[in-house]
């Protein structure tokens, strides 16, 4: 499998969602291809991706799929009152049992976490949307949505799951791609938004061979793919054979260095936070032995890996006392969630504690930038994902170095004279730019180490 | 295990390794050169854009603006950064003063950044008209107020040069006269390499359409490129639009059926639309009159004018020449409502180095500008709500398939090198008192690609006399 640079695939990875801070998020899939598809749909929580909703949705040929998160509280027991996401949707495509508001759901939290297993968890995390199948059979009838755009009959899909988890009508046929999504974070109140493309993955399944499951299960996953995989890096593809789906997926995403910039002008009121989303860590924490690159396991809390940081502002001038503050953490900064936000603060204005203030997320970080009485109030920064360990361990093929990584910064400011007396803020979004390594071969002696 | 070890052998047959010095579009965004597909002045709109050296190497580069009808240069300048700087300038709006031109739209580049662009008037420079060709129809400055932006690394930057540009710790470059003098009749003058050693990359950009009093912006990415030079590059006097995108490397490596491959080409031009490539570009729509939604696309071709615009006969992968006002190529654009309802298919014209189509209801008709970017030359698609749900649904825009980019060895790309971006806006018109409440987002298209060896074509070829 390899990433799609065309933003098309069988499978899509969505890196935020979040429902706090009046923010919802829209997201969107399009079978782009002449093939019905079953898809799964899946909603995972920020601290450890443990999942928190999924369905299949049943996609006519050239059909769209469309919903919503917005905040709520739950009325699951033992967690009643406890603040939720919950999911929306209004589209006609057959979705079996799906309503069309469902909120989310806190059993598998209670199974992994029962020590934090509060509902505040599941309002931010990331999307991920897998193809299952396509159909050769009844099944393709059902789901045409013909000249009225309502499918034919999604209750015969539906009774098919009825009676066991066995897709009896077994009209599956090989997955054929062609998926892409956008994902939006807007505050319709406040006039905010940011849009983003989701990222893809060619070639998921090995020889297109998908698994199509029934409706409310934790497979497929991240981890049920290909174990061989092809990474660009420097204009040449390096291919490698990895012990696990979940292994090769992290392949696909390493980063060795992140980059993006921030802006924290006063002036302006200026906010910038950086998404680090890291979909497969779940797979490499979750046992009792961390799997590589990562270095530690979750303890229902935390699985902490070590990161540096430089922050430079506009004018090259490097920021040696920048100070981060988040987790527990040791001598080095390191990133606990498999989704993270990293804040970026003026020292000389500080900050309010509690979440942050353009997400409102809790899985955070913060790093002040660099001081804006001294200089530009904004430049740009590089996380180095380079501690011990921090590599793949292929079977075969050459080990990358650095954590799975993939997400944006989203930069907004304030204007409160936009026109008399009309206060505007402005927004954007940018993916981080990097860098992947492989790791350093063993040294061959040189002429001058003799 | 058997079946592992049999993979493991096939996949360690499978690395393949290209020599250096071939062009590839870098998918983390990191690059010797970087695209930025769209600026504008426009409805309103000022531009913000950024430039990272993320390198701890002081680096030489050329910006250079080309205006939206066939991609004229309407300003070039050079930047010198240090290791780690940032270069960051605004686009807005203005009224020409040049001789000829006075009181036409333009545009005026300003920027507070400390970083040495010798010559640049940093507190103003309009865009300038003497790119433009004089057989052209249009010889407004208005042309110039929206197009796209190239950056190219010119070298890296060592010694004297290099401590020049040396920020104090108050971001103050320690010697901008003495790079300003080194190009008036200085070592620069005599020798450019002076100080200047081979690219290495490690740029990256981002930018944003801002509209100030219209309470909305749009960001967008830098497509980077690297691999761009082989060995040296181009250290050219600020002011020259050179080098540009035909100074690639006539090598390109490229997404093939089973990982990347790597395709010579007669010319560098080649190499870089080749990283571009698509034959279709697929992207939303959403015109709901509840959210007063928009929609409109860019669609850049950065290239173009290089095959359209010199030679009498047009190079592929377009069909066209140049004829001072227009080189129209056809796309064919599907719709599709959200429910899958498959509308005719209709056709649209690209006739200029940056297009724009707008997204419109059933009967409504288009404006003197497009709405939302305020184009003055569009396409428009009337779209259907048949089923009384609201506007909204996606677009999937196709290259003919007389559009193809073919190299020597009878490789096929199909398509044309485009970059795409849909733009989308909203009103919250029941917002609160004193709010503002319009947002507005970019989103990049996906598109498709398609890769064929052609021998009928590789034999055609050859065969030309």
């Amino acid at each position: 499998m390899h990433l799609s640079k065309q933003g098309i695939g069988q499978v899509l990875i969505f890196p935020y969602y979040t429902v706090n801070n009046n923010l919802n998020t829209i997201y969107t899939v399009i079978n782009t291809t002449p093939d019905p598809k079953a898809i799964k749909v899946r909603f995972l929580e920020g601290q450890n991706s443990f999942e928190v909703l999924d369905f299949n949705v049943y996609l006519d040929a050239y059909d769209v799929w469309t919903g919503a998160l917005g905040p709520g509280q739950s009325t699951f027991s033992g967690h009643h009152g406890e603040p939720t996401a919950i999911h929306y949707h209004q589209d006609q495509s057959c979705v079996p049992y799906l309503p069309t508001e469902q909120q989310f759901l806190p059993f598998v939290l209670n199974i992994e976490d029962p020590l934090n297993d509060h509902m505040q968890r599941v309002r931010e995390g990331h999307i991920e949307i897998i193809e299952m199948a396509t159909f050769n059979g009844s099944t393709v009838g059902w789901a045409d949505a013909g000249l009225t755009g309502v499918p034919a009959n999604c209750g015969a899909i539906e009774a098919d799951w009825d009676d066991n988890g066995f897709y009896d009508t077994a009209d599956e046929d090989l997955v054929t791609g062609g998926l892409m999504g956008t994902g939006t974070l807007v505050d319709v109140a406040n006039g905010l938004s940011v849009e983003y493309q989701a990222v893809a993955i060619e070639n998921f399944w090995v020889s297109g061979a998908g698994a199509h499951t029934e409706p409310g299960t934790l497979f497929p996953n991240l981890a049920a793919g290909n174990l061989e995989t092809q990474v660009d890096i420097a204009g040449e593809t390096q291919s490698a054979v990895y012990h696990s789906g979940a292994e090769a997926l992290t392949s696909l995403l390493m980063t060795y260095e992140l980059f993006n910039e921030y802006a924290i002008e006063a002036v302006s009121n200026g906010q910038t936070e950086w998404v680090i989303n890291q979909p497969t860590k779940t797979f490499h924490v979750s046992s009792f032995q961390p799997i590589p690159p990562y270095s530690s396991t979750w303890d229902q809390f935390v699985a902490c890996e070590d990161f540096t940081i430089d922050i430079w502002d506009r004018e090259a001038q490097y920021f040696n006392d920048a100070r981060l503050s988040g987790p527990p953490m040791g001598a080095l900064p390191s990133l606990c969630y498999a989704t993270n936000v990293l804040e970026f603060f003026d020292p000389d204005q500080g900050f309010i504690p509690g979440p942050s203030a353009l997400l409102g997320s809790y899985n955070l970080l913060r790093a002040s930038g660099y001081p804006s009485d001294n200089a530009a109030g904004n430049g740009w920064a590089k996380i180095n994902f380079n501690q011990p360990g921090q590599q793949t361990a292929p079977f075969t093929g050459p080990s990358l170095l650095g954590l799975p990584a993939i997400g944006f910064q989203i930069q907004k400011i304030t204007n409160a004279q936009a026109q008399p007396g009309l206060l505007a803020q402005y927004s954007r979004l940018s993916w981080h730019k990097g860098k992947a390594a492989l790791a350093v071969q063993p040294k061959q002696t040189m002429g001058a180490e003799q | 295990m058997m079946n592992v070890i049999k993979m493991a052998i096939t996949a360690a047959a499978l690395v393949i390794s290209f020599s250096a010095g071939a062009v590839t579009l870098n998918p983390k965004g990191v690059g010797e050169v970087l695209i930025y597909p769209y600026y504008s002045v426009r409805n309103g709109h000022n531009t913000y854009y950024s430039i990272v050296n993320s390198s701890d190497q002081a680096k030489a580069v050329k910006l250079t603006f080309h205006e939206g009808l066939i991609g004229a240069p309407v300003l070039s300048f050079n930047v010198y950064l240090a290791p780690r700087d940032v270069w960051a300038g605004v686009l807005t709006a203005v009224d020409s003063s040049h001789a000829g031109h006075v009181g036409e739209p333009s545009v005026e580049h300003v920027s507070v950044d400390n970083s040495c662009s010798p010559f640049l008037n940093k507190a103003g420079q309009e865009f300038l008209p003497f790119g433009f060709d004089p057989n052209d129809a249009n010889q407004s400055m208005e042309r110039s107020t929206h197009g796209y932006m190239v950056v190219h690394e010119l070298g890296e930057v060592s010694g004297a040069s290099a401590a020049a540009i040396e920020p104090d710790n108050m971001g103050v470059p320690a010697n901008c006269d003495m790079l300003s003098d080194a190009w008036n009749f200085g070592y620069w003058t005599t020798d450019p390499t002076t100080d200047i050693s081979n690219p290495t990359g490690g740029l990256y950009g981002s930018a944003m359409i801002l509209n100030i009093t219209g309470g909305y912006s749009m960001g967008l990415d830098a497509v980077a490129l690297d691999g761009f030079w082989q060995g040296p590059g181009m250290h050219i006097e600020p002011g020259i639009p050179s080098p540009d995108l035909s100074h690639a490397a006539p090598v390109s490596v490229v997404q093939g059926p089973s990982g990347l491959v790597s395709l010579p080409w007669d010319q560098g031009i080649d190499a870089v639309s080749a990283v571009l490539m698509n034959n279709a570009m697929i992207n939303q729509y959403d015109i709901n009159t509840f959210l007063a939604g928009q929609t409109e696309w860019v669609i850049n071709y950065p290239t173009k004018s290089f095959y359209t615009d010199h030679p009498v006969t047009p190079q592929l992968p377009f069909t066209q020449t140049w004829d001072g006002a227009t080189a129209c190529e056809t796309l064919t654009i599907e719709w599709f409502a959200n429910n899958t309802l498959n509308q005719p298919s209709q056709g649209a014209d690209v006739c200029h180095a940056v297009n724009f189509i707008e997204v419109l209801s059933e009967g409504e008709a288009a404006g003197n500008q497009s709405r939302l970017l305020g184009a003055n030359d569009f396409t428009t698609l009337n779209t259907v709500d048949a089923q009384g749900e609201g506007y909204h649904g996606w677009i999937q825009a196709t290259n003919s398939s007389n559009n193809n980019l073919i190299n020597a060895n009878g490789t096929v790309l199909a398509g044309l090198p485009g970059i795409g971006l849909a733009a989308k806006k909203y009103t919250n018109s029941s917002a609160a008192n004193g709010l503002l409440a319009v947002y507005a987002d970019f989103v990049k298209p996906a598109v498709k690609t398609s890769q064929a060896s052609d021998f009928i074509f590789a034999d055609g070829f050859e065969s030309t006399p």
